[in-house]
């Protein structure tokens, strides 16, 4: 293609990543603003960081947050890997089309009919069996798990597409059973898509406000919650500093995940 | 066809766990939000009796406030999907036509802000769009008006914080499909006497619709049933159902009526959803 | 050693393997040969386990193996694709087969050094399968596949990744290794030269059944059908009376004999030359040797052959 040909093109990207930019610098510049009228700059500070570290329902919050993510992002990679390899190896077995779709549902249904199912599923549970009478951390991290599981389901999938079915063939010709074959060939080879899989559930969880609102009891309050209570009252210049904590967290990790798949693959 | 007894048990190691969790966290649960919306509200904990009954659907379609917010959800989301697709494709075609090293790094860029608080973005265009936010503030200082626009809790900041959230998923999978289509089918159009503009229409494009029809629906399907972006820079006019079966559920504590919305919404988006499960491009 | 019984596979409504009956002996090597599609691979692969017929048997020394999984078989393949473990070094590949026997540590690390001498891969035993070259990657594919100690080694398509001088080597490095080890071989490809070239005895496949077993000069000389005679080598073939009479190139003389006809084209192949002649039999081709001189394109030649050159096919 010649260079004048639609040379608009690349501005259009330039623009784009602007847009998706832009907002989140001045989140992060504004964090470090002196004022508490966050649009307003007063000179540099870090006292919001120091507030927000003061904060200990912000903490609590942040806790139960990361721990609920990581239950979740630990289930989802157990059943996420499971419901990949049925699906990338053992192409043809009976229902499965409602295995893809009720794979499939969870990424694409809105998070509203998903929280409500979750919670009338554990309301009824409590009802016939009488747990979980008190909806806390397990209820939520049970709740995330279910789309999470999709979300490492794709990206076990994916992999899987690209690996040799040979290999396994190959484990099973050279005496091992199928678990076996599964253990020693398919999952180290499957393991950088596992590990995508739990960081991306570990964010999905980390992030839901909705699901997290439905299913959670009184006293259970997860970051977004407690974030989204906060919002909703006005802007808060310590909601920029918690956001700048976790944009930078993101960034670190997207970096260390982005190298580690270079040196991998 | 016969099948090896050890392919059968192999088989059932995998498919029967991973089954029996999705029927247990996702079938079962879709199928008692169904059941109870024919149900009862009570003054009970939980609040529902089971009945079999279809008051609640009888409610829903036939008061205006349900029957709009639908339709404003749809309405909505669809421009948002067509504002999605203006913007993203040149960006999905620039990245897909960089040098193939750069490709790779684009992307990521791309991808990254998924990556961040979906509330967090949603918050920081709080900040742009207030009457005392960056915006105005700026315009103000540079004199260029002297009352506070109205950017906020209006159909404007809602389309435009759904375009700013579900971008990524637009430019992902016409990205990949514009990227797979071969370079040499361009050079054959060019050959063939066809400017690059041309080229683009005839070749290009056509090879891309769907790319744009997956991508599309990723941003289509989970607008429609948004709550966080109408309810934070939307306003009253701007009642998307998300956000009704929320307060619904929440102040009203109708649980049979919420999901009541919620089946209806599954049922209005089982369309969408099934034509994605066709069109989504594998391995994004 | 491997006896098949009426063996059928069918794939959806495809029959790729359609009532098969084969014999083969101990410590032969016996080929699979036939274009794609013809239901060879799918062949070896139930001898391999990977597949289970929908009818007949597959015995193994006498023992029943049909629906035995491929875990429990002692015979061992070496893959297309070679199906290296990519994250487990030479030596961790070879070893993978062991681990599940009942063995030592130090019969397996034996077993394992022994294996790499055998293929001659000594001072690569550390090296992950992507350090290394394409030969390599089979001698590895080949002596993990040997490690087990099976009654058959299976290969699909071996030579296939190689290229055509290494191919050339290995050919006789395949035949020298069945040798030293007396078990069975038996390989697939659409090769016929490779055939040719190491088989004790060859079948040659089409539309899932086998045509013809022989050894490799008795499918050339005495093809059974006409797809044999094609797929084999060059052949002539014409109508006579009702039935088709095949004529190898190498067979034809020129400058004498009953036929005459116009020459259309000369091919120097090297030692070889073909010489494409229009004929009232139809397109004929003769194959002299290289040294010989060359006919003028337009020239009329008179051609013929002797009469044991000439074999009738079924029509």
């Amino acid at each position: 293609m010649r260079p004048t040909a639609l040379s608009w093109v690349p501005a259009a990207l330039a623009a784009g990543f602007a847009f998706l930019y832009l907002p989140i610098l001045l989140l992060v510049l504004f964090s470090f603003n002196e004022s508490r009228l966050v649009t307003v700059w007063a000179g540099f500070s870090t006292r919001w960081y120091g507030e927000l570290m003061s904060n200990g329902r912000m903490l609590d919050a942040a806790g139960l947050s990361l721990s609920v993510a990581a239950v979740a992002a630990s289930l989802s990679a157990v059943f996420g890997t499971l419901a990949g390899y049925s699906m990338g190896r053992f192409g043809r077995f009976r229902l499965r089309t409602l295995f893809a779709l009720l794979l499939l549902s969870p990424m694409v249904l809105p998070e509203v009919i998903l929280g409500l199912s979750m919670l009338m599923t554990f309301t009824t549970l409590d009802r016939l069996v009488g747990w979980p009478a008190e909806r806390g951390f397990l209820v939520i991290a049970f709740a995330h798990a279910t789309y999470g599981t999709a979300f490492v389901a794709v990206i076990v999938e994916a992999r899987l597409r690209g690996l040799d079915p040979a290999l396994e063939e190959a484990a099973l010709d050279l005496g091992a059973g199928p678990v076996r074959a599964f253990a020693r060939v398919a999952l180290p080879l499957l393991l950088p898509a596992v590990v995508a899989g739990w960081l991306l559930a570990f964010t999905l969880s980390l992030d839901d406000l909705v699901v997290a609102s439905f299913v959670s009891g009184p006293g259970s309050t997860t970051l977004p919650m407690l974030v989204y209570s906060s919002v909703r009252l006005g802007l808060s210049p310590q909601i920029n500093a918690l956001a700048t904590i976790m944009v930078l967290a993101v960034v670190m990790l997207a970096f260390a995940g982005a190298r580690q798949s270079r040196n991998t693959a | 066809m016969s099948e090896a007894p050890w392919i059968r048990r192999a088989r059932r190691m995998f498919v029967v766990p991973a089954f029996a969790w999705l029927v247990a966290t996702v079938a079962l649960p879709l199928g008692l939000v169904a059941a109870i919306s024919l149900g009862e509200a009570t003054q009970a904990a939980p609040p529902f009796d089971w009945a079999l009954n279809f008051t609640n659907y009888a409610l829903v379609a036939g008061d205006p406030l349900y029957v709009e917010a639908f339709a404003r959800s749809v309405r909505i989301a669809a421009t948002s999907t067509a504002i999605c697709l203006a913007i993203g494709y040149p960006m999905a075609l620039a990245i897909a036509r960089a040098p193939r090293s750069r490709r790779v790094r684009l992307l990521f860029l791309v991808v990254l802000p998924c990556w961040t608080s979906f509330l967090i973005r949603v918050y920081a265009w709080m900040g742009l769009l207030r009457p005392a936010g960056y915006i105005n503030s700026a315009l103000q200082a540079l004199g260029l008006i002297d009352e506070p626009l109205a950017l906020i809790a209006n159909a404007f900041a809602v389309h435009l914080g759904i375009v700013y959230a579900y971008l990524p998923f637009m430019v992902l999978p016409l990205y990949a499909t514009i990227e797979r289509i071969d370079a040499a089918l361009v050079e054959a159009a060019h050959d063939l006497g066809a400017a690059p503009v041309r080229a683009f229409w005839r070749v290009t494009f056509p090879l891309s619709v769907p790319g744009a029809i997956a991508g599309a629906l990723m941003v289509f399907i989970p607008a429609c049933g948004e709550f966080v972006i109408p309810d934070l820079l939307g306003g009253p006019d701007t009642q998307m159902i998300g956000r009704i079966l929320w307060l619904e559920f929440f102040q009203n504590r109708d649980w049979p009526v919420a999901c009541a919305i919620a089946t209806a919404l599954a049922g209005i988006l089982a369309g969408p959803i099934l034509l994605f499960d066709r069109y989504r491009i594998r391995g994004t | 050693m491997i006896r098949i019984e009426r063996l059928a596979k069918r794939f959806g409504g495809v029959l790729a393997v359609d009532g098969v009956d084969l014999e083969i002996a101990q410590g032969e090597i016996f080929c699979l040969l036939g274009p794609s599609g013809c239901g060879k691979t799918t062949l070896l692969r139930c001898i391999g386990g990977f597949e289970v017929p929908d009818e007949g048997r597959i015995l193994l020394d006498g023992q029943d193996v049909t629906g035995l999984a491929p875990w429990l078989r002692p015979v061992n393949t070496v893959f297309q694709s070679y199906a290296l473990f990519p994250h487990l070094s030479v030596a961790g590949n070879i070893a993978f087969g062991l681990e599940t026997l009942a063995m030592s540590k130090a019969d397996r690390e034996a077993r394992v050094a022994e294996m790499i001498a055998l293929v001659r891969l000594d001072g690569l035993a550390a090296r992950r399968p992507s350090q290394l070259s394409g030969g390599q990657r089979q001698r590895v594919a080949i002596a993990r596949a040997l490690a087990r100690h099976p009654k058959v080694l299976l290969l699909d398509e071996p030579l296939s990744a190689l290229d055509a001088k290494l191919r050339e080597e290995t050919r006789l490095e395949l035949v020298e290794l069945q040798a030293r080890l007396g078990i069975s071989f038996v390989f697939v490809t659409h090769d016929q030269d490779e055939a040719m070239a190491i088989s004790d005895r060859i079948g040659v496949m089409q539309g899932g059944r086998i045509v013809q077993v022989g050894a490799p000069a008795e499918i050339y000389d005495r093809p059974a059908t006409r797809f044999v005679a094609e797929f084999v080598g060059r052949i002539n073939m014409f109508e006579r009376g009702g039935a088709w009479i095949a004529v190898r190139p190498e067979r034809v003389a020129l400058g004498a004999g009953p036929h005459s006809g116009i020459v259309r084209e000369c091919a120097f192949l090297g030692e070889r030359r073909l010489i494409f002649i229009d004929s009232p039999l139809g397109r004929m081709t003769a194959s002299v040797a290289g040294s010989d001189g060359a006919p003028e394109n337009g020239a009329t030649v008179a051609f013929g052959w002797p009469a044991d050159a000439e074999r009738a096919l079924p029509q």
